[in-house]
């Protein structure tokens, strides 16, 4: 065996065992679990680093490297395509749980002692699995003889662009981040104890993990955007869907967790919620991988379907004997007083979510419940998802105004009114202003009214505190979590109105051109100067160079190109977009004929899209501030 | 009636007005698959319903009018063939032989109404196989 894939696979059973040692009960194993922790992320980062050498010296007799390397691509790309493909991005998830597990451990060696070894007990039984997986179906090391002379290199797809970096290691950060939060609800549903202590750091884990996962999701639409030339960010693809669900579990969970902070209630609620998200995290990675999309039938062929399925069958049954036991222990300690309390609101915010990730989940399986039963292949058109999210998210965002001027426990009508009536009136005034500017599309003006609604409820009460000489520092020395807070719904609120203009006024045209012919769009002219080409080693790129002005004067230059890989029948398409606040051009080569000099461009002018790159790194901003808020001995 | 059941009684009527909601847009937003002979075969039935037609593009059945974006091409499985016409540019790829899948309606002419063209491709990328070359003229763009 070379080298690389023993190494390879004595670490991966090496930390199979050790897990499994630490599970043994006190009397009988050899050595204490926290060292088992340590001795996974060891021997998880030795692997790591021994598929990443592989794939840079292009050591083809790694199975792996012969699925996905070749000489000819650029070892950035090379390097990252560690988690391009199944058995690779199988390997990064192992070893974020083994860093985690790891992490865990060391920062609460000396505190929680009862509940401790059902954290840890949980987290090897999890980290069993991946192992097992990693080591049988998944296994990134077999040895392959006789060695290839190259390989065909990662999906095309995957190295056109840098987002390929980021996305899935902040996709994997998040999903595998809600292990630690439900190892913790495991030790909490074990010993009967749902303390402040605990609940304190089950919310601070949930939040470093929620924050990951929203990166990531706004991440990938971005990526989209940029690579796949359709002008669109968001599809709800099942793949899409899976990262989307726990999310949807996930922010409503931020909230209730501080009704159970302040009241001591919602405990139930809470367990339940994290359960959820942890096992739609599993049920994400079982509908991303297994290929149940293409078929139900096909999924036994690749056998890590069924490992999945086993897992999630495994964690429901477990959980929810768990919860039916013990929640008699977790009754609420107070009661809801008012209609016009924080927890009121924070109650429907989190029955909203949880109907509208029902109501995602259940389009996103339709088809597969379909084939299961019937035979009849289908697939759920998007009309379906957006029509039911949007009434949803319209309703959630008022909301979010509405929790902020609502206070905590003791609220009544005429403070609620006094409250929101300034915000009220903005609002109201702010939509024949709207009108005006173009924006007539229903959904969309309740969108920006709603959003602006909620934005003067923020701002109000942060003018209205530096009144009263307060500087916006102290203002976020003070309250951290409050004005994080704020600023991550800012975000939200950023991103609301980017969907909502970006979906409504969307303008699209196409044309085929030869040199110095033009296409109008907008206030936009686009003109071909030159159709060239370059070869790259990996890839042929045909280039169109297009000349832009807007208003008559030339602006800028767009290069959109189609690269030719020679491992695949098509080309894959690198659009060229030019980005300011108001709207994006974008510009995709859609054909082009090299003996007439001509291209088939397609321009696609969207207004306020950024907004949703920008909220998505506000939110993530607002999300820091509240995780390193260290003032935190009562919640505000 | 107490405050407890009141709740339990609203929650209740929320839940089955979402499912509800929920299942009926689903069941008007469902497209189904279906090949060119069983398109055919559900004759009148099949008008004006949204569908995804998966094929492969007939040889020598490809019209392209660049300047009207207007393709017409056959799709074809063993027992059926089906006119379809899409406004889109087909890829650069599109040719014959090719598998298709389009999404729309057949028309009261038996024609396919094409809203979206999506040329088949497998999840898994691997090279091509016996027989497929890509098509390579365009290097005599490198003057």
């Amino acid at each position: 065996m070379s080298p690389i894939n023993l190494i390879g696979n004595i670490c991966i059973f090496g930390s199979l065992a050790s897990s499994f040692f630490g599970l043994l009960p006190a009397g009988v194993r050899p050595v204490r679990p926290a060292k088992c922790a340590y001795f996974n992320f060891f021997a998880m980062t030795v692997a790591s680093l021994a598929m990443v050498y592989a794939l840079l010296t292009n050591d083809f007799s790694v199975s792996y490297v012969a699925q996905v390397g070749a000489r000819e691509t650029p070892r950035f790309f090379a390097a990252i395509s560690l988690w391009s493909s199944l058995e690779g991005s199988i390997l990064l998830w192992g070893w974020v749980l083994s860093a985690y597990t790891a992490l865990c451990v060391y920062r609460y060696r000396n505190r929680f002692p009862d509940r401790m070894p059902t954290v840890l007990f949980t987290l090897l039984a999890i980290g069993i699995f991946f192992y097992l997986v990693l080591g049988i179906p998944a296994n990134p090391f077999h040895e392959v003889y006789p060695v290839p002379p190259n390989g065909p290199g990662p999906n095309p797809l995957l190295q056109n662009h840098w987002l390929m970096a980021i996305h899935p290691p902040m996709l994997y950060l998040g999903y595998v981040g809600f292990s630690v939060p439900f190892a913790f609800a495991m030790g909490s549903l074990v010993t009967g104890r749902f303390d402040n202590d605990w609940l304190g750091i089950t919310r601070q884990w949930t939040l470093a993990a929620w924050m990951f996962l929203t990166a990531a999701i706004i991440l990938g639409g971005s990526w989209s955007y940029a690579v796949l030339g359709w002008g669109g960010y968001w599809a709800w693809d099942p793949v899409e869907n899976a990262s989307f669900l726990p999310w949807l579990t996930a922010t409503p969970l931020l909230h209730s967790i501080m009704v159970q902070q302040r009241r001591g209630m919602l405990k139930n609620w809470n367990l339940s919620l994290i359960v959820v998200t942890f096992l739609l995290t599993l049920l994400g990675t079982f509908l991303t991988r297994s290929g149940v999309l293409d078929s139900v039938h096909s999924f036994t062929e690749s056998g890590i379907g069924l490992y999945f399925l086993a897992a999630i069958a495994a964690g429901l049954v477990v959980s929810l004997a768990f919860l039916l036991r013990k929640y008699p222990q977790f009754a609420s300690q107070g009661k809801l007083d008012s209609p016009f309390c924080r927890e009121t609101t924070f109650l429907l915010a989190n029955l909203l979510f949880v109907c509208f990730c029902f109501v995602v989940l259940l389009g996103t399986l339709y088809p597969l419940i379909s084939e299961a039963l019937r035979g009849v292949k289908v697939s759920v058109g998007e009309p379906f998802f957006n029509q039911m999210a949007i009434p949803l998210s319209l309703a959630i965002l008022l909301l979010m105004g509405i929790g902020v001027a609502t206070p905590w426990k003791k609220g009544n009508k005429k403070d609620f009114l006094k409250t929101v009536r300034g915000p009220f009136v903005i609002a109201l005034l702010s939509v024949p202003w709207l009108w005006s500017l173009g924006f007539t599309n229903g959904p969309v003006l309740a969108a920006v009214a709603f959003s602006v609604f909620s934005l003067s409820i923020m701002l109000f009460e942060m003018v209205s505190q530096m009144w009263r000489q307060k500087s916006i520092v102290t203002l976020f020395r003070e309250k951290p979590r409050r004005y994080g807070g704020f600023i991550a719904h800012i975000g939200i609120i950023v991103i609301a109105v980017g969907v909502a203009v970006s979906s409504g006024y969307q303008e699209e045209a196409q044309a085929t051109l030869k040199e110095k012919e033009t296409l109008t769009i907008g206030l936009y002219t686009v003109s071909l100067e030159k159709l060239y080409a370059l070869q790259k080693p990996q890839r042929f790129e045909v280039i169109a160079r297009t000349h832009i002005s807007r208003n008559g004067k030339s602006i800028d230059s767009m290069e959109p190109q189609l690269n030719f890989y020679p491992t695949s029948r098509e080309p894959v398409s690198t659009p060229a977009i030019r980005s300011t606040w108001q709207s994006d051009l974008y510009l995709t080569l859609m054909a082009f004929d090299e003996k007439g000099m001509s291209v088939t461009l397609r321009a696609i002018l969207t207004p306020a899209v950024s907004w949703i790159w920008w909220g998505g790194g506000i939110i993530f901003f607002g999300s820091l501030i509240c995780l390193f808020s260290k003032k935190e001995t009562r919640p505000v | 009636m107490r405050k407890k059941t009141r709740i339990i009684l609203g929650v209740v009527i929320i839940a089955m007005s979402l499912g509800y909601l929920a299942f009926g847009r689903l069941e008007k937003n469902i497209v189904y698959f279906v090949t060119p002979s069983e398109l055919l075969a559900k004759g009148g039935a099949a008008l004006d319903k949204p569908v995804r037609l998966g094929g492969v593009v007939k040889e020598g059945s490809i019209r392209w009018d660049a300047q009207n974006t207007l393709l017409e091409f056959d799709l074809k499985d063993e027992a059926g063939e089906i006119r379809v016409i899409s406004h889109e540019t087909p890829p650069q790829m599109f040719q014959d032989e090719m598998g298709v899948v389009v999404e729309g309606k057949k028309d009261a002419g038996g024609v396919f109404q094409s809203s979206r063209l999506m040329v088949k491709h497998s999840n898994e990328y691997h090279p091509p196989k016996e027989g497929e070359k890509p098509h390579m003229i365009y290097k005599e763009l490198l003057q």
